[in-house]
């Protein structure tokens, strides 16, 4: 053809129809600096109002740039400064009333989930951090779509062990009073070392102080187009190394990165200002649909089953040679830019788990090689806050000490054990409740106070 | 000047300021530097203005690609179609395997007299009839992915 050649066109076309080439997160950032006023209804009210105002046409302008252009946009979302800072001046105690806000704003724009119920507590707590983490226990049991994350921990700042340990308080207050949907309100919640700004992927989706006044960030494809690909190359028959499936992969993660760059421009282009257009976050996101599956992609490497000796250094491969493709196709990359491995969301995973082949020590070593950590992991109900807490200082200090981001969004679910299962549907899957070790840090993790800042914060 | 193929457009820019540079210069080789700025200047402004209305009309091209089981008629039925709707066809191709066929048409969108939702609509449906399917995209998709 004199445009393209043609099987250049259907390349496009089989990627489209075929092997789920989407984009799976259009995330509009939101600044609410300017919503803190000195009560918590006037607070709410400017939150909603503004949000009303600065997103009205988000979703009809993603439908149109995904009509126009043919590729899917999976999700359209939502996130906020972090509300800490936004609901502080009001001095309120307690801050369920702006989660309140979030959540109408997001129904009634129609937007499935709005990240940023957040504190950034890496260093300390003030009075309005407090008072948004006593909140998150009642906040997401009384919302649908308020996501809240708290960064406990960055590399320059060290852990805050204090706010760890609340943090498993927290969630395992979180699973109770969301207990008749077998603690469901964990899945919103995540627990962050080295939080990213620019994220557009919930539940840790924020938009960071120091962005602008409203940002398009988008999160690329999922790993259904790059399983298409890794299997095709393996049943080409064509002499295959591991270079031969690392070029692949960067091949394919340049393709899909480029179509998530010109859908986030085209999108923020439309809107106009204030909006502009952020970053692309190049994770590969699985959903629960069979074939849209991290472990999937391993298992095409050749790895029998997720978790598996030898799935660390195929993920590694894997995670880099995404990077390697992305950024060459993307002027601004950004977010948490790995690979996910939510248990829950991610079928291939959920199958390695019960099965025996992934345990929760396995998917602690991954979380060093990709992004984000202890993903949607379902644990015994009766597991202790400070055991949750002790968890989350281990894949916290993988972070800290790497430099990196990792999260944990755990769920203990309530009157469950380990073995038995529990189905939460839509995009969160089915959970496999994992066993925990029976050996306890208590007397570790109750110690309180800092761990120092690692050597790696000293760069200057 | 970047609007849907920024590359295109620059070597179009750069094409018309040599050839408009070219023109004065042969009539006139003792012109000043300063009249050569303003062809220059006068150049890029008009190039600059056909960008930005190629970027209001959302680029010019669609890509429309029909795949079905090869049955009499459909290439009539979609050119047809894309005719009515006041599109017109730049370029055809099609491959047919195991009685399967992939048709790609590129259409030049930019004198349209129904909006572009509508005429996918228009297109989806007139090759539903035949038990084919059709998937119409910005060329901008199929640059992207397959231009560096």
């Amino acid at each position: 053809m004199a445009f393209w050649e043609s099987s250049e066109v259907r390349e496009v076309l089989r990627m489209i129809e075929s092997e789920s080439l989407d984009v799976r997160a259009v995330t509009m950032g939101v600044s609410l600096r300017d919503c803190a006023a000195d009560t918590l209804d006037a607070t709410a009210a400017r939150i909603y109002e503004k949000l009303m105002r600065v997103a009205e046409r988000l979703t009809a302008t993603t439908a149109a740039v995904q009509a126009d252009f043919a590729v899917p946009i999976t999700n359209t979302r939502l996130s906020v400064t972090p509300l800490a800072l936004v609901t502080e001046a009001s001095r309120a105690p307690r801050v369920v009333k702006a989660a309140e806000a979030l959540d109408r704003a997001a129904r009634e724009l129609g937007v499935d989930y709005i990240g940023g119920f957040s504190a950034l507590v890496e260093k300390g707590m003030t009075a309005g951090d407090r008072a948004l983490l006593d909140s998150i226990p009642e906040a997401l049991a009384v919302t649908e779509r308020v996501c809240a994350s708290v960064n406990v921990a960055s590399t320059r700042a060290g852990i805050n062990g204090d706010a760890v340990l609340e943090m498993g308080r927290v969630v395992k207050a979180l699973a109770e009073t969301t207990a008749r949907e077998g603690g469901i309100g964990c899945a919103k919640l995540v627990t962050f070392a080295n939080i990213p700004d620019d994220n557009p992927f919930v539940a840790g989706a924020m938009h960071g102080v120091g962005e602008g006044e409203c940002v398009i960030n988008v999160g690329c494809s999922g790993p259904g187009v790059v399983l298409s690909a890794i299997r095709r190359l393996r049943a080409g028959g064509a002499p295959c190394d591991l270079a031969a499936v690392a070029d692949t992969v960067k091949r394919m993660a340049f393709k899909v990165t480029r179509a998530g760059e010109l859908i986030g421009r085209e999108v923020a282009r439309r809107l106009g200002p204030p909006a502009r257009f952020g970053i692309v976050d190049l994770s590969l996101a699985p959903t629960p649909a069979v074939g849209d599956s991290v472990a999937e992609i391993l298992e095409a490497m050749g790895i029998e089953k997720a978790g598996a000796p030898g799935t660390v250094a195929a993920l590694a491969l894997l995670t880099d040679a995404v990077k390697k493709g992305g950024v060459m196709a993307s002027s601004h990359v950004g977010g948490l830019s790995g690979a996910f491995i939510p248990v829950s969301e991610d079928a291939g995973m959920v199958a390695a788990a019960r099965a025996g082949a992934l345990s929760l020590e396995r998917l602690e070593t991954m979380s060093a090689v990709c992004s984000v950590g202890l993903d949607m992991v379902a644990v015994p109900g009766d597991t202790s806050a400070e055991t949750v807490a002790a968890i989350i200082a281990d894949e916290i200090a993988i972070g800290v000490f790497n430099n990196k981001a990792t999260a944990v969004r755990i769920i203990p679910v309530p009157g469950k054990k380990a073995g038995e299962s529990v189905v939460y549907g839509g995009l969160l899957g089915e959970a496999y409740v994992q066993e925990v070790s029976r050996f306890r840090a208590d007397a570790f993790i109750t110690l309180g106070g800092r761990v120092p800042a690692p050597l790696l914060a000293l760069r200057n | 000047v970047a609007a849907g193929d920024p590359e295109a457009e620059i070597r179009e820019l750069v094409a018309r300021v040599t050839r408009a540079v070219a023109d004065r210069a042969g009539a006139d080789v003792a012109r000043s530097r300063g009249d050569l700025a303003a062809i220059v200047a006068s150049e890029v402004a008009a190039a600059v203005a056909a960008g930005e209305k190629a970027r209001a009309s959302g680029g010019r091209r669609a890509v429309v690609t029909t795949t079905g089981r090869n049955a009499k008629g459909v290439v009539a039925k979609i050119a047809q179609a894309i005719a009515d709707a006041g599109g017109d066809i730049l370029d055809i191709s099609q491959t047919l395997v195991a009685g399967y066929f992939t048709m790609i048409i590129v259409v030049d969108t930019a004198d349209l007299e129904i909006s572009f939702a509508d005429f996918k609509a228009g297109l989806v449906r007139a090759v539903a009839a035949l038990g084919a399917e059709c998937l119409v995209m910005h060329e901008d998709v199929v640059n992207a992915l397959q231009r560096v």
